[in-house]
């Protein structure tokens, strides 16, 4: 069984693309099944869902939800000179794509993402960002029935990134931080003495709006749901302070609204005062942007509560996204707290 | 050595523009067995295989400098702002692993990047010199005791082969041009020359050169042929803008070179049966050919490319069997006493 950071970076370094979660699903499978209390099964929208077992009955039925797929690309047909033209699953800005290493499909084959070279670009337009139409997997085949021999449309990339430590350990780098991490705390909330029973899904899809979400937030019909996602931290370089909506290094992030949801106004009361309660670190999302599986377990059924509580991660959707161990570790408190505090509302 | 193994060894150690100690350190280390070594005052590895003969003397380079970037400051929240150390691509950077090379060693780093969520509806455009900063994951306390302005930035990529044939390395632009010089100083080994000949690694060609043009006043070739990587084909070129991979070294043709010696290369090519293919630039080279031919009283200046795909980026690829060409045909050209 995996510590927390060693499941951090096994599950990172799983291709595990929207719709192709398998390998993922598997690693937590792993992990979880011999846990006390556990019971796990794979549904249909290909979520693996975890029915935790408690001392009582709770009040409110919790689900805790992390999704386990990640961004990346799918190839799209292969051309005349054997280079792999792609598109991209979930949203991916094309200039962290250039240049990059991938892992090709099942067998994880290298290849490079490639474009013409920048000198041979005219000089007024080097500032314009790459077209992903413009763009190939080089596999180093050299022609296109080698490439096919290879590789064929539908199958999948990722960014083939080595899981660094940053700062002697005060953060981690990785691709699919967004939301394996989330997936890795889930996992260690599984671990713990539960109070009282929850339910954790770990979804499908989430990165395309797909069925997970919405099948986990049916057949668990929770009271409450509270996702736990890698949040955008926009703290980087240079940004001005009012543009962060998020920092590192300020602990869990409590949402009220984001593009895709308005929170439960009682929950977020409710989370934040426990967090002030129990000395944990928190800050509030300070701007309406991004979306997560709350959007869809919200309107399941009769409708569910919906809370989320993030990790500040900053890059997310890059091939070196950070997230702080201090982050990690407040946010695994706060976590805590909520699987024994709202299954008594 | 196996030119796999070669291309290893060259391309594993760090060598940034006007930083090239490790790099050149191993590249004189294994052209030791070849002649005498001296090093230049400005980093240069110089080794001379044979004194002029018959009134003749071949100087082969290639440069042992890569592209990086360099730390210009640290600001207040503990980034390391760097700016470009030779000609990166822009579109490339972001998104990146990067190395800083701080006296106390490595330390590991990122360059981030706005993801979509955060993104407001302005023109999108590749990030600019001024803009780039690495992430340590350090407090600005913590980053001022550990990097320092001037130290240099390395972009992290992998030594691996691939496909049919092919390796990719950031520091194939030029360490694929040091291996053909290497790989013909072997070919050459034991053979009566009929010239001299100098073999220079040369430094911070990247970043508008030195190391070559001063090497080369050193030593005074009559001749120099000038080994570096050209534009391999991508599918969005067009026909003779760029080499084709695996066709063999793309031989110069330029008003600024010497036409005896570019004849001559092709000419052994042809009656060697060495695969090669044209480069025509209409005038300078944009390749230590330029200093080289500049310096002393004039040298007469040929220039072999080895095609390469993804120029400026971490995943630089060539073909290991236009290595062996290149390097065959340059063994060719010094056994025969180069130009007539």
């Amino acid at each position: 069984m995996g510590t927390f950071l060693e499941n951090i970076e096994n599950f990172c370094m799983i291709p595990g693309t929207s719709g192709d979660e398998s390998a993922v699903r598997e690693a937590i499978y792993k992990e979880i099944k011999d846990l006390p209390g556990c019971v796990a099964h794979a549904d249909n929208a290909g979520n693996l869902i975890v029915e935790k077992a408690g001392r009582q009955p709770p009040k409110s039925k919790v689900l805790f939800c992390a999704h386990m797929d990640e961004v990346g690309f799918i190839v799209t047909r292969i051309d005349e000179h054997g280079f792999l033209r792609f598109g991209c699953v979930g949203h991916i800005d094309s200039r962290v794509v250039v240049g990059k290493r991938v892992l090709v499909g099942k067998n994880r084959l290298p290849g490079f993402i490639g474009a013409k070279a920048l000198h041979k670009i005219p000089k007024e337009r080097r500032g314009e960002p790459a077209e992903i139409a413009d763009l190939f997997i080089d596999i180093g085949a050299d022609d296109k029935p080698s490439a096919e021999a290879l590789a064929r449309p539908g199958d999948r990339a990722v960014w083939d990134t080595d899981f660094l430590r940053l700062g002697g350990g005060k953060a981690v780098c990785s691709r699919a931080l967004d939301d394996r991490a989330g997936c890795a705390l889930l996992v260690e909330l599984l671990k713990g003495d539960a109070p009282y029973g929850f339910t954790v899904a770990f979804t499908a899809r989430e990165e395309v709006g797909g069925s997970g979400a919405p099948a986990a937030g049916f057949s668990a019909e929770p009271d409450i749901s509270v996702v736990v996602e890698a949040t955008s931290a926009g703290d980087g370089a240079g940004v001005p302070e009012e543009n962060y909506v998020c920092a590192q290094g300020k602990g869990p992030v409590v949402s009220f609204i984001d593009e895709g949801t308005v929170y439960d106004p009682a929950l977020y009361e409710t989370i934040t005062s426990l967090a002030k309660e129990n000395g944990i670190p928190f800050q509030s999302k300070e701007g309406v942007v991004g979306g997560n599986d709350s959007a869809a377990i919200s309107k399941s059924r009769m409708g569910v509560r919906p809370a989320a509580v993030s990790l500040p991660a900053r890059y997310i959707h890059s091939p070196v996204s950070t997230v702080r161990a201090e982050d990690l570790e407040n946010t695994l408190r706060l976590l805590t707290v909520l699987s024994a505090e709202l299954p008594k509302l | 050595m196996d030119t796999m193994e070669l291309l290893r060894a060259l391309c594993e150690p760090e060598g940034n523009s006007g930083a090239e100690d490790a790099a050149a350190k191993v590249a004189a280390g294994l052209l030791s067995p070849y002649g005498t070594i001296s090093v230049g005052p400005l980093g240069s590895v110089i080794c001379e295989v044979a004194p002029e003969k018959n009134g003749r003397h071949v100087l082969l380079d290639a440069h042992i400098d890569q592209i990086g970037l360099i730390v210009t400051r640290v600001d207040e929240r503990g980034f390391a702002r760097v700016r470009p150390c030779g000609g990166i691509d822009r579109r490339s950077v972001s998104g990146s692993a990067v190395r800083v090379m701080t006296k106390s060693g490595p330390l590991s780093g990122v360059i981030g990047a706005v993801p979509p969520h955060l993104q407001k509806d302005e023109k999108k455009e590749n990030p600019k010199p001024e803009d780039l900063a690495v992430d340590l994951a350090l407090s600005a306390g913590e980053a001022g005791e550990r990097v320092r302005p001037g130290d240099r930035v390395i972009l992290c990529g992998r030594f691996s082969s691939i496909g049919e044939g092919y390796v990719s390395s950031p520091a194939l632009d030029d360490r694929a041009g040091c291996a053909c010089i290497l790989k013909a100083l072997e070919a050459l080994k034991g053979r009566e020359l009929p010239c001299g000949l100098t073999a220079v690694f040369s430094t911070r060609e990247e970043v508008g050169g030195g190391g070559a043009g001063t090497a080369a006043f050193a030593v005074r070739p009559t001749e120099a042929i000038e080994i570096d990587v050209s534009f391999g084909a991508t599918p969005d070129t067009k026909p003779g803008e760029t080499g084709e991979m695996k066709k063999g070294p793309m031989v110069g043709l330029s008003p600024m070179l010497d036409n005896g010696v570019c004849e001559r290369l092709i000419e052994l090519a042809e009656l060697r049966g060495i695969p090669y293919q044209y480069e025509i630039m209409e005038g300078e080279t944009g390749t230590n050919a330029d200093e080289i031919s500049r310096t002393g009283s004039g040298v007469r200046c040929g220039m072999l490319s080895v095609p390469q795909q993804y120029m400026h980026t971490v995943i630089e690829k060539v073909a290991l069997a236009d290595i062996e060409s290149t390097a065959a045909l340059l063994a060719a050209y010094v056994l025969e006493g180069g130009a007539r």
